[in-house]
């Protein structure tokens, strides 16, 4: 996106923060959240509580680039986008078990560490998130 | 005229040439280059670069690379320094 905006020296660094920890630079942090083990959920165990119709929210967190492109069909879906969480968590039902699902399973984690921190008790994170869904072969709406 | 012949093809070379360089070489240019943790040390040491974490807030105010900034994605590109020659760059949380 920056070099379509115009910009010419735009760089990636893949590596991101486990390579650069691992390089021993520095870090920061303004706020650490609660160290909490979040309970992992394969995929195949989600679609057996979707299609058994079990009472629980499935919480989407991805970036709407991705969500608009393609996403599980399921009545208990509600997508929030994780940077949106901060504003939006209350749009959570309570009392109901709540589902996190990521893109690839790297970000539901802290997402559910928040939300525990806001008194979410009983959550769960897709191992793998949506690329794991899609890579199972399992039924995926996508957007033309 | 014995040069006759190979005059449509110079011209086809040419105009070939012409359209490789106007059309796809700017946009092979343009693609964004991978870098190492030690490049953007030394880009964010000597002030060259802006690093930029392109996820959300929770997870930047969780850990981030020091002097780093946080534009979370879907604000892009309001954020993004005016000057377009100033060297970006841009990681999340790692290799997928």
């Amino acid at each position: 996106m920056a070099v379509k905006e115009g910009y010419q020296n735009a760089y990636v660094f893949r590596g991101g923060l486990p390579e650069w920890i691992m390089a021993g630079y520095p870090t920061v942090t303004h706020e650490t959240l609660p160290k909490v083990d979040i309970a992992n959920m394969t995929v195949q165990e989600l679609k057996q509580k979707i299609d058994a119709k079990e009472d629980f929210v499935l919480l989407d967190v991805r970036i709407p680039v991705d969500a608009a492109q393609y996403k599980l069909e399921a009545s208990q879906l509600q997508f929030i986008p994780m940077n949106d969480l901060p504003k939006r968590y209350t749009e959570i039902p309570a009392g109901k078990p709540l589902v996190v699902i990521d893109k690839i399973g790297k970000r539901a984690t802290m997402a559910s560490r928040y939300l525990s921190a806001k008194g979410f008790d009983e959550i769960y994170k897709v191992g793998g998130g949506m690329n794991q869904w899609i890579k199972s072969g399992l039924p995926t709406k996508i957007s033309k | 005229m014995r040069n006759a012949p190979f005059v449509p093809l110079v011209r086809l070379l040419l105009t070939g040439t012409l359209l490789v360089l106007v059309f796809v070489l700017p946009a092979v240019a343009a693609d964004p280059v991978e870098i190492d943790a030690k490049r953007v040390k030394a880009m964010m040491d000597s002030g060259e670069a802006v690093v930029i974490f392109p996820l959300s807030t929770i997870e930047f105010n969780n850990l981030h690379i020091e002097g780093s900034i946080n534009i979370p994605i879907e604000q892009l590109p309001v954020g993004l320094p005016d000057d377009k020659m100033k060297a970006l760059v841009f990681y999340c949380l790692g290799r997928t």
